[in-house]
């Protein structure tokens, strides 16, 4: 459990147990803590649109996300869209996706074992910057289609880009974060041109394809959800592969076993998805009235529903706080649920399965340069991801 | 066409057009094959209580399941005829028409909570892990077991469901016969609990119906409660399997319905025709009738098959082609008459949701061998696949 016990855990418990459905007035909404009663949310086709909200609610005055280099363009990113919608632009992203997943094995273990090879010499060096970083940036940003070249450019986009998620930005970071959303946009602009002249083997060129056969997607919806998957994708696989190896640090005996029999990693990413979700919470607008727990809500009010407390329901995992990497598995809701559903999710996981796995399987003497310090998260209050991991390895 | 079904529909057609009214020796019973035969005589008011059958017919040997715990039990409205049948039919099928109708909500989750499971698996059996998962939890839920019993209700579920069998061991037979038992005792404390705490399900609606007046008993509560459980949950399985294999094995009817979802509908019920959960239906003959020239003496046994009627090429064209943009003409899956399905409503919204779902989720779906022969359970009367191996 360890440093978040007392600023995120002990709160989230107490409201599971109190206030189940917590009406939160500061950011109007009301807020889910029980396992069943988030489930049950996630998948009863409530809405996405933020135009939806209730007046007053923190979604009615965030809105959609508007770059302002192009103030009358809709985010027609999925994660804002209902059906028909929704269901018209995931299907060519899904089906594109399936089939760039299903061959995508092995460049993902030749750039997790390159990062590795240029790590070789280092005897002390940030996990975060040098690994969890750059695999599922160069991994993702090559089967979208982007250029090898312009990786470099894709890193700083994508982290100017994350500081939307921030609640507080200096006007230089308020700069940085335009350019880079106008810096992808203007990128896939020029690449969808290019790859209707000479398709290649990405994302971009499959939804082309698609486009060109007759599946209703505009130009825009490819290019705002390409966006959208880099942003959502890179970030949270990152985050997912830096908690893991930090939960498996701090648990020696948990690691010990990963040595043993390696085939536990995908229970070990399992786990560490359910102890720390890279998102830790998710939202819907209420499609109508309904009662949760007793509680009446309306046609229109936001609902947020934490991901990290229903992870930790005791009703469903035993000893909840226990980072365990054999536990019987039960479905936590990291990749939340319903139509919704982290599209990437089947990339995220191999992703970190590889990369966790072969990090210590190089370095089996791996440990923490500075075991006791607080870990250094991010300022994005629901993407509370490492934002640095100093690992000393032992020769 | 697969081979398997091939072979079986070339028998039915054969009878159809040869002897569509046949006497089958063995089981000393009638078989319908011609659609308007069919409709006609499952239409009429004939019976349905084993008892009644002439001495020597499968039904006379079978007779009506049985509770050996409950002797004051009596089958369920599947089993009864007039007066019995419509008293107890009609408060139930009120208080479940109210309940579907306001369960699209459950059906939508019960369906997102599978897929959101099945979301992280290459590969999986749609039977196994998800056509059979919908009935059952729907059901449960929409009764009113609680949450926190459907892992016991599964296994009391899957050892009633024994009772298709036409042998069973005697183990099997036990745990039937136990599971039926627990299954009544918590039908029992759950009747007296929602007389006190009425909650929103169909037990809570079945006792406040009771206490309005509707002459329906506890008893009669329990075993209509359990065998709707029993009777939905293999077929609506079923509808959901072979709806999906429909779609598999013809990727351009897959494309219609993706083009546009609102066919959902007719594909379901066009599935439903090619492939019915139950195959034949019988009643009997509850006076000297005549069906197609041929004397039939009240007491004997008449079965419709409803599969053969559904492939009908006097009422459906090219009827062994799954189109679900046919003009429709109402097929006989659900039987017809006083004993139609009585969970006909609930099994078409599951299979609507269930199958429209499936397939926005894994737009990519496909069969993990799609050279091997669709393997088909077997079980008398009752038709669905026993696995179906898909990758996504």
């Amino acid at each position: 459990m360890l440093e978040d016990a007392a600023t995120k855990h002990m709160p989230l418990d107490w409201l599971r147990q109190n206030a189940p459905v917590f009406r939160d007035t500061s950011s109007g909404c009301f807020f889910l803590t029980r396992y069943a009663d988030v489930r049950h949310l996630l998948t009863e086709r409530h809405l996405k649109n933020s135009d939806l909200a209730e007046k007053g609610s923190f979604l009615d005055k965030a809105g959609r996300p508007v770059n302002p280099k192009r103030p009358h363009e809709r985010d027609a990113s999925m994660g804002y869209l209902d059906d028909p919608d929704h269901e018209r632009i995931r299907r060519p992203i899904a089906q594109a996706f399936a089939k760039r997943f299903s061959i995508c094995r092995p460049t993902v273990e030749r750039i997790v074992a390159a990062h590795l090879d240029a790590l070789a010499t280092e005897t002390v060096f940030d996990l975060v910057s040098a690994y969890s970083i750059p695999v599922p940036l160069k991994a993702n940003a090559l089967m979208i289609g982007v250029d090898e070249p312009d990786l470099d450019k894709f890193r700083d986009w994508t982290l100017d880009g994350f500081k939307m998620f921030q609640t507080e930005r200096t006007d230089a970071e308020t700069t940085a974060m335009n350019d880079a959303h106008e810096g992808f946009a203007s990128y896939f602009e020029r690449l969808i041109g290019e790859r209707r002249g000479q398709p290649r083997e990405d994302l971009v060129s499959d939804l082309l394809a698609a486009q060109a056969s007759g599946v209703p997607i505009t130009d825009q919806e490819i290019r705002s959800n390409c966006v959208s998957l880099i942003a959502a994708s890179i970030m949270t696989t990152t985050d997912l592969i830096s908690s893991t190896v930090w939960l498996l640090l701090h648990h020696p005996e948990e690691l010990a076993r990963l040595k043993d029999d390696p085939k536990l990693i995908g229970s070990a990413v399992e786990e560490a998805l359910r102890v720390a979700p890279p998102v830790e919470s998710e939202w819907r607008i209420m499609s109508r009235d309904l009662e949760i727990a007793g509680c009446p809500v309306h046609q229109g009010q936001v609902v947020a529903v934490s991901l990290l407390a229903a992870n930790r329901d005791p009703s469903v995992f035993s000893d909840p706080h226990r980072f365990d990497i054999s536990r019987e598995q039960r479905p936590h809701v990291s990749f939340g649920g319903g139509e919704h559903i982290c599209i990437g999710a089947p990339l995220g996981r191999l992703e970190a399965q590889l990369a966790v796995g072969a990090f210590f399987t190089r370095f089996p003497g791996a440990t923490l340069a500075a075991p006791e310090a607080l870990p250094k998260r991010r300022p994005t209050p629901y993407f509370p991801g490492l934002a640095e991991l100093a690992i000393a390895v032992q020769r | 066409m697969n081979p398997d079904v091939e072979k079986h529909h070339e028998q039915l057609d054969w009878l159809r057009t040869s002897f569509p009214v046949y006497y089958d020796a063995p089981s000393r019973s009638f078989f319908l094959t011609r659609y308007a035969d069919v409709r006609a005589y499952l239409t009429q008011p004939h019976w349905k209580d084993p008892g009644r059958a002439e001495p020597g017919t499968f039904l006379e040997k079978a007779g009506k399941p049985k509770n050996p715990e409950r002797p004051e039990d009596d089958g369920s409205i599947g089993y009864l005829d007039n007066p019995k049948h419509e008293r107890i039919r009609h408060p139930l099928a009120t208080a479940l028409y109210g309940r579907v109708a306001k369960s699209r909500p459950l059906v939508e989750r019960v369906v997102a909570e599978k897929l959101d499971e099945l979301a992280s698996k290459r590969t999986f059996d749609v039977v196994t892990e998800y056509a059979m998962h919908v009935p059952l939890k729907t059901l449960a839920l929409l009764i009113g077991v609680d949450e926190k019993d459907l892992p016991q209700f599964r296994k009391w579920a899957e050892a009633c469901l024994k009772i298709f069998q036409t042998t069973r061991t005697v183990r099997e037979n036990f745990a039937m016969n136990a599971a039926n038992e627990a299954f009544s005792s918590y039908l029992d404390a759950a009747m007296a609990d929602r007389r006190l705490r009425p909650r929103e399900d169909l037990i809570s609606d079945l006792v406040q119906a009771q206490a309005e007046g509707a002459a329906i008993s506890d008893s009669e509560i329990r075993v209509n409660c359990i065998s709707l459980v029993v009777a939905a949950i293999m077929t609506t399985s079923d509808l959901i399997g072979s709806a999906i294999w429909l779609f598999l094995t013809n990727p351009a009817e897959l494309a219609k319905l993706e083009a546009d979802p609102s066919l959902i509908r007719a594909a379901v019920e066009e599935a439903l025709r090619l492939e019915p959960p139950i195959e034949s239906e019988w009643r009997v003959a509850s006076q000297d009738i005549e069906i197609g020239g041929c004397p039939i003496r009240r007491g004997q046994v008449v079965s419709g098959s409803l599969n053969a009627a559904n492939r009908d090429p006097s009422v459906f064209p090219d009827p062994h082609k799954f189109d679900i943009t046919r003009e429709m003409h109402p097929h006989m899956s659900f039987g017809s008459g006083p004993h139609i399905c009585l969970g006909a409503p609930l099994g078409r919204l599951e299979g609507q949701v269930a199958i429209l779902r499936f397939f926005e989720r894994f737009p990519s779906v496909h069969l993990a061998q799609p050279d091997a022969l669709p393997r088909w359970r077997r079980l008398a009367f009752f038709r669905g696949l026993s696995e179906l191996v898909v990758e996504t």
